[in-house]
Order: C-alpha cells, then sequence, then structure tokens
C-alpha cells in the first residue's frame, strides 16, 4: 500500500467515526485541526484503523502521534 | 497569604518591578528564588519537603528511559506521600481517640501539594511514554514545580506546555500586563463580590442542616453552584492574570462550566487542568487497554477516572459517591445519545440546549450536596428535608442576597459572552469607554459590596 491510498482509508474511517461524510484532511494536519477528533472520539478512530488495516497498536505508540502523517506512517510500518 | 489579600498584590507588584527590571537571562532564577520565598511565607515548614520533592523527582526522571521500571517507583512514591499527608491523619484519627496534640493531629497538609505531586508524575509519565525528548534542565523543573501564581491551587501546569515558556525571551509589555491586571480584577470580583456573599447564606444553611428544611436547601444548594464556581474559577482567574504578568500562559481552567449541555461537555469545561490530565494520564492508558471491550471499556475507565477525582478532593465518602454518580450520567449519556438525538431531532435546538443546560446544571447542583457537606448523614438529613415549602424559609441579610444577585448578573452577561471567545478577547473588542467602565465598575463592586475579610479558597484544602 502506498501513503496517499493508507491516507485515503483513514479519511473513509474517519469520516465514519465521525459520521462526517464531507470531512478532509492532510498529513500535516493534527488531530485537534479536525472537527469533531476529540479525546473522546480519538480511541475509537484508533481501535477503527487497527481494525481495518489488521494492525495493532500500542498505548506508546498512539500517545507519540503527532501528526496526521505520524499515523500514516506507523500503519505502513506494521503493514 | 490569600491571593485576594492586598499583601499578594503588593507582592506581585514589587515582584514584576524586579523581574523587569534585570536581565532576560536572570528572570527564571528569579522567579524561583520568589517562588520559594511565597512557599516560605505560606508555610516556612514544607519548604524542604517541596524542593525534596522536586529533586528526588527529576532524579529518578533522568534515569527514566534507561531504567524504566523505575516508573513503577516514581508513581507509587508520589502516591504514597500524597496519601500520607492527605489520608493518613483523618483515618487515624476517627478511628483512634487520640489526645489533643497527638502526633497524628499535628500533622497537617503541605500546601499545593495534591497540585505539584500530580506535576511531577504528568512529568513522569510523559517521559516514561515519549521518551528523552520531554526531559527538562533541573533548574526548568524546579520553576515547573514550584511557580508562585499556581502553586496554591493550580491550574495545574504541562511540562511541556510551561518549560518552553521559560526560556521564550520575554520584554515588559502592555499586552501581558494588561490582560493580566483585568483577569486578577475579574478574578477578585468572582471571589470577593460573588463566592463570599453567597458563602454566608450557604455557611448558614449547611453548617446546620438540622435547623433547615423545605425551599431554604433548594435555595442554598443552588447557590452553593455558583459559589464553588467563582470561588474557584476566581482563583484560577487571579493564578492567570498573576502568570501573565511574567509573560506565562498558564492552562485556562474553566470555560464557561455552567451553560454546559451535558455532563461529558461539563467535564471538558470544569478544573480543565484536573480533567486532562486524568483524562491524558489515567483514562485513556485504561480504555486503551480496555478498547477490545468497547462501550464496557470506556466505562471502566470512566469509572477508575472518577474515582480517582473523587480520592483526590479527599478521604470522604461523599466525594466517591459524587464521582459515581457522574459515572452514571455519563455513562447514561454515552448510551443513549443516539436515542437522545433523534428525540430532539423533533424539536428547535435552542429548546434542546436550553432544557439540557438545564438538566446539567440541576444535576450538578445536586451533586454540590455531597461536596459541601460535612458527612454522609449530612447529606441525607438535607436531601431528605428539601421541598418546595416555603414554611421556614431562612432569608439571612437581604443586603448580602442583594449584593451577590449584583454580581450574578454581571457574571450572567460575561459568561454569556464567554461561549464564543476568551475573557481577554471579550475585553479587547469592547470600546474604551466599556472597557474603563467595566474595571471601574468592578473595582467599586470589590470595594463597596465585596466580602473583604473572606476566608480562604475552597480549593487550597485540596
Amino acid at each position: 500500500m502506498t501513503r496517499e491510498s493508507i491516507l485515503e482509508s483513514i479519511i473513509t474511517i474517519v469520516r465514519r467515526e465521525l459520521n462526517n461524510e464531507s470531512l478532509t484532511f492532510t498529513e500535516d494536519m493534527i488531530a485537534t485541526d479536525i472537527e469533531g477528533w476529540d479525546s473522546l472520539t480519538h480511541m475509537s478512530i484508533i481501535t477503527a484503523t487497527e481494525t481495518f488495516f489488521g494492525v495493532s497498536f500500542s498505548f506508546m505508540e498512539v500517545v507519540n502521534l503527532d501528526k496526521i502523517g505520524d499515523l500514516v506512517s506507523l500503519v505502513l510500518e506494521k503493514i | 497569604m490569600p491571593t485576594t489579600s492586598v499583601y499578594y498584590m503588593l507582592f506581585v507588584a514589587l515582584c514584576g518591578i524586579l523581574y523587569y527590571m534585570i536581565p532576560d537571562k536572570y528572570r527564571p532564577t528569579l522567579l524561583i528564588i520568589l517562588s520559594y520565598i511565597f512557599y516560605a511565607i505560606n508555610q516556612l515548614s514544607f519548604v524542604l519537603y517541596l524542593f525534596g520533592s522536586t529533586l528526588v523527582n527529576f532524579i529518578l526522571c533522568n534515569y527514566l528511559t534507561r531504567k524504566r521500571w523505575l516508573i513503577y517507583v516514581v508513581i507509587p512514591l508520589n502516591i504514597m506521600l500524597l496519601a500520607f499527608f492527605k489520608y493518613l491523619p483523618p483515618i487515624v484519627l476517627s478511628i483512634f481517640t487520640t489526645q489533643p496534640g497527638s502526633m497524628w493531629s499535628r500533622i497537617i497538609l503541605p500546601v499545593g501539594i495534591s497540585f505539584f505531586t500530580f506535576q511531577a508524575m504528568g512529568y513522569a509519565l510523559d517521559i516514561y511514554w515519549k521518551g528523552d525528548r520531554k526531559r527538562v534542565q533541573f533548574s526548568d523543573f524546579i520553576l515547573y514545580m514550584s511557580f508562585f501564581p499556581q502553586i496554591m491551587a493550580g491550574p495545574i501546569a504541562r511540562s511541556e506546555s510551561f518549560v518552553p515558556q521559560i526560556k521564550a525571551p520575554k520584554t515588559l509589555n502592555y499586552l501581558d500586563i494588561s490582560n493580566g491586571l483585568r483577569r486578577i480584577l475579574w478574578g477578585l470580583f468572582k471571589k470577593i463580590v460573588i463566592a463570599e456573599n453567597l458563602k454566608q447564606y450557604v455557611d448558614a444553611v449547611y453548617n446546620n442542616p438540622s435547623m433547615h428544611h423545605g425551599l431554604t436547601i433548594i435555595i442554598a444548594t443552588l447557590f452553593y453552584t455558583f459559589q464553588l464556581y467563582c470561588d474557584f474559577s476566581g482563583y484560577s482567574d487571579i493564578a492567570i492574570g498573576s502568570a501573565r504578568i511574567f509573560g506565562f500562559r498558564l492552562l485556562e481552567n474553566f470555560r464557561v462550566p455552567l451553560l454546559s449541555k451535558s455532563i461529558s461537555d461539563f467535564w471538558r469545561r470544569w478544573h480543565i487542568s484536573l480533567s486532562s490530565w486524568v483524562r491524558d494520564y489515567v483514562n485513556n492508558p485504561i480504555q486503551y487497554r480496555y478498547r477490545h471491550l468497547k462501550s464496557l471499556g470506556v466505562i471502566i475507565a470512566v469509572f477508575i477516572t472518577f474515582m480517582i477525582i473523587g480520592a483526590w478532593h479527599g478521604p470522604r465518602w461523599n466525594y466517591l459517591i459524587f464521582g459515581l454518580i457522574m459515572v452514571f450520567a455519563i455513562s447514561f449519556e454515552m448510551f443513549t445519545k443516539n436515542w437522545r438525538d433523534k428525540f430532539w431531532s423533533y424539536f428547535p435546538t435552542w429548546l434542546s440546549s436550553v432544557i439540557s443546560t438545564l438538566i446539567v446544571f440541576l444535576l450538578f447542583s445536586f451533586c454540590g450536596i455531597f461536596l459541601r457537606a460535612d458527612s454522609l448523614g449530612d447529606v441525607v438529613l438535607l436531601i431528605k428535608n428539601a421541598s418546595f415549602s416555603m414554611e421556614g424559609l431562612y432569608t439571612g441579610s437581604m443586603s448580602v442576597i442583594l449584593n451577590a444577585f449584583v454580581g450574578l448578573l454581571v457574571l450572567a452577561i460575561t459568561d454569556f459572552r464567554l461561549i464564543k471567545t476568551q475573557f481577554d478577547e471579550f475585553i479587547i473588542e469592547r470600546s474604551i469607554l466599556f472597557r474603563w467602565a467595566y474595571y471601574v465598575g468592578l473595582t467599586i463592586a470589590i470595594l463597596s459590596i465585596g466580602v473583604l475579610d473572606g476566608g480562604d479558597f475552597i480549593y487550597f484544602q485540596f
């Protein structure tokens, strides 16, 4: 998978989890820049991402995610 | 030295003059000295404890990335020390009848211990999870642990937002000083005019629960909600304003919480520095650990989080029951979200907003009985005797109630504006005439209808 396709999949996951079909974002953005992505929805987004890609993240890996690009890199590293 | 006193204002003014008179590179050192002087003025006997806690935490955290097992030393050590001061004396005194003047009755709580201990644990967990990039210099860590505007009762700082500010160059500028001063003024108004006037009615009822019944209890309970909010947010405003004078921006601690539309929303707006601390360092790791359990995992995390918030307040069953009510409310909100969204879609948005806000306000006010009453027995008595009956209504001093209402009116007007903006912006965007009328009005109110010899802030006891 390429970075672009992983980002596309993550956007789809976040749209579904936040119930917002028009939502879009780039790798440079941080989670709090995205409407509705807060501490409460964060866990469900991460869990949905794990399920979708069939990977598992540790808590340490998750707290060290600063930008969306870091999440893409982490998925790329795991699959 | 209460932060509402003239002595505190003089201390801040003197420190501010000294701070901007010396070169920038010496200012952090000066702030450390001033912070320790401030701590010594308030509680000389625990200055060494503060320094000892700072030193031990710093040394242990320095080895955390290489010896990761040390986290099982740092966190229990801090919790044990906190529990020793907060829990052991009251428990021992309640079980054993000790003679007056015994060792247990002489153990007092070090000022700000709950706050700087949480800061130390937050720092340790940051290094444990995020590695060496979160480590700071010893001199920065001393200031992070002792910064005088926030040492008494927060806001609980995070090293990643506080420490970079120590290094940032600071110049004497109008914006920092004016924003700082008006924030202090607003905090003084909330504490002295609103909280202290309401306190007189609340204390009269809650200190003698068996003497009151009917509507009096409901009024005192509603008053306590405003008293607690104005007392603690007033303290936070003074702390944030004082820090701003020295060019530091502390975390906001309140964001119009009494206008929250859900209990979950309320905890994102009330005592934010504590609720975000427990969210990041307690709730999230537990929730992550049990994420495969989905909703049940969330509830387990929320339950543990609120038990910790309850226990943090002190060794009383009242606080744990308060936490339990919050767990039930948040679980209810989580499980019924879809149903409630569908239900409210049949009504205008404003109606759902008003009713939701009212429900949250009344539920929190009800929980306030557990926070304010001295014992569980008093809670039961107050709830049993509360009704809408006006028979034997306690009116207290009408002038005191009128003064409080004047304050509450100004609070309501300001807080409604603060839903969409910050306090500084709300003031700066007004005309010069409005701004000065506001400052002069607040000052006159503080001096004329404020209770200037009121007690300490409620959260100093925690």
